[in-house]
């Protein structure tokens, strides 16, 4: 994967961007891959029409990449479009009909500036009865984190201790986003106004990180991003010819639900999250506690609270109490977003599911350095669209 | 109107037992506010507004519908009863909640 960043892809364009990744993914294969080997690509992306005016990313891809005349997709879920990339890719391959597969995800966000991109993430809500009732993405999860304290006593300070944490775990992680802890970044700040910050939790309360949408502030939204990823995905026997150390899909799940959060039956809880890891759990025959570490979507403090709830890690409402304790960070029950989150190591929207599946792959690889998880046997990665309208999950081991 | 259930807003099959015969249904614009947020970074069309106040309502008569809310901020609180109104934006009618 790229670095993801704000900044530093400036001059890139979408399509640079994602090459860069499967390069190294390319290189990264210990027996040697050529790219030519791939049946066919799939590009996760949300929109790249809108962010840069460019669409028909698949056939765009194949063609940057030299390797015309595969079949090549662009998927599109919102920001599970990396996730929804993933699991089309494993079903090509288990059906026996390719036995190589490239899957990227990418975003060329930086382009537009922050109302424009705004409004163009808004598209994954229903525009014409969410967006235009005035709801953006921010005010979407914060209308969600308003129900679920309401419902479950959960609390502002739980959602800050998330944020702390995945800003921890990103600064052990070299192509996340932000390298700093959330105390550094506020001393960073405080210095060029003579203050000092002892409680990063000082920080997180003063005007300095300001209200995005009530009660969700600056830092409990992800940043927008850059940034592109890639994996290989191969039957079992072709993966043995690249890699004595391949890592296994063992199992996928994937829902829908309403596209509007006014039609969900429960606000607290993603119902499609508890669908698609029901799926994934049955068919891989393990339970939440079999699971050693997991990439979930943290688009927002919120969300990544509700998936540990979801997804069976922690009871519903237990998700915040869970994170303040530490439960979920490195050396916890159950390590989450060891790479940052989206919150740290950014959100570029189409590469975040195949970003997440790249972590997994190398921890499982043992090869996350400072942010390694201590022998773990099975990892899991959740992809979010919008509010929970597409949930995809993958569980993998070694 | 075959299972009996009522969907906001219109649609062309009923999400509840999937027939295509529906029919227009009256509510009266009255329920309770379930969820709500300030929008401080808007959607650019409604910068001039910001920060505003948005939520979802559970009408009396069952669907739940979004809308701005017409609310001083000091009176939000889940539970509250509000009713419906329609204001033009942008060339379209947008749902605007009232306390009642």
């Amino acid at each position: 994967m790229t670095r993801f960043h704000h900044k530093i892809h400036e001059n890139k364009q979408g399509r640079d961007l994602l090459a860069e990744a499967v390069l190294e993914a390319a290189s990264s294969v210990d027996n040697g891959f050529q790219l030519r080997e791939a049946d066919a690509l799939y590009v996760g992306c949300f929109s790249s029409d809108v962010f840069e005016g460019q669409a028909h990313l698949g056939a765009l891809m194949a063609d940057y990449l030299g390797i015309t005349p595969i079949p090549s997709y662009r998927v599109e879920a919102a920001c599970a479009s990396g996730g929804a990339s993933i699991n089309l890719g494993i079903l090509a391959v288990s059906s026996g009909l390719f036995d190589v597969v490239l899957v990227g995800g990418v975003e060329k966000m930086r382009g537009l500036d922050t109302g424009k991109v705004t409004d163009t993430l808004a598209m994954a809500a229903d525009v014409s009865y969410e967006a235009a009732a005035g709801f953006t993405f921010p005010g979407l999860y914060a209308a969600m984190t308003r129900a679920h304290f309401n419902k479950y006593g959960t609390n502002w300070r739980q959602l800050a201790a998330i944020s702390l944490k995945n800003h921890e775990n990103a600064k052990k992680n070299p192509k996340a986003q932000y390298q700093e802890t959330i105390l550094e970044i506020a001393n960073k700040i405080g210095q060029r106004k003579g203050i000092t910050f002892e409680d990063p939790y000082e920080f997180l309360e003063s005007d300095f990180n300001p209200v995005i949408a009530d009660p969700l502030r600056l830092f409990d939204c992800c940043p927008i991003s850059d940034g592109a990823a890639a994996v290989i995905l191969a039957s079992e026997e072709k993966a043995r010819q690249f890699t004595d150390t391949p890592v296994y899909v063992q199992s996928f799940g994937q829902a829908s639900d309403t596209l509007a959060l006014q039609d969900r039956a429960d606000l607290t809880s993603i119902k499609a999250s508890k669908l698609a890891a029901k799926q994934a759990y049955a068919s891989a025959g393990l339970e939440p506690k079999d699971i050693s570490f997991a990439c979930v979507h943290d688009c927002f403090t919120i969300a990544e609270m509700i998936a540990s709830e979801d997804l069976g890690f922690f009871s519903p409402g237990e998700g915040g109490k869970a994170a303040e304790q530490g439960r979920t960070g490195l050396q916890g029950d159950i390590p989450i977003n060891p790479d940052g989150g989206l919150k740290a190591k950014g959100h570029p929207v189409g590469a975040t599911g195949v970003a997440m599946v790249v972590e997994v792959f190398k921890q499982l690889r043992g090869e996350c350095g400072e942010r390694q998880v201590d022998d773990p046997v099975y990892g899991l990665a959740h992809n979010v669209g919008g509010t929970g309208a597409t949930v995809t999950v993958q569980i993998f081991g070694r | 109107m075959e299972c009996g259930e009522l969907v906001a807003p219109p649609r062309m099959l009923c999400p509840h037992c999937g027939s295509e015969k529906l029919e227009p249904y009256s509510l009266r614009g009255v329920g309770e506010l379930v969820t709500f947020t300030v929008v401080h970074v808007p959607l650019t069309r409604y910068r001039e507004v910001a920060p505003y106040s948005a939520g979802i309502v559970k009408l009396e008569e069952g669907p739940m519908v979004a809308g701005f809310l017409k609310v001083d901020e000091g009176r939000l609180r889940v539970g509250l009863q509000v009713e419906i109104d329609f204001e033009e934006s942008n060339r379209k009618m947008v749902p605007v909640f009232k306390a009642v």
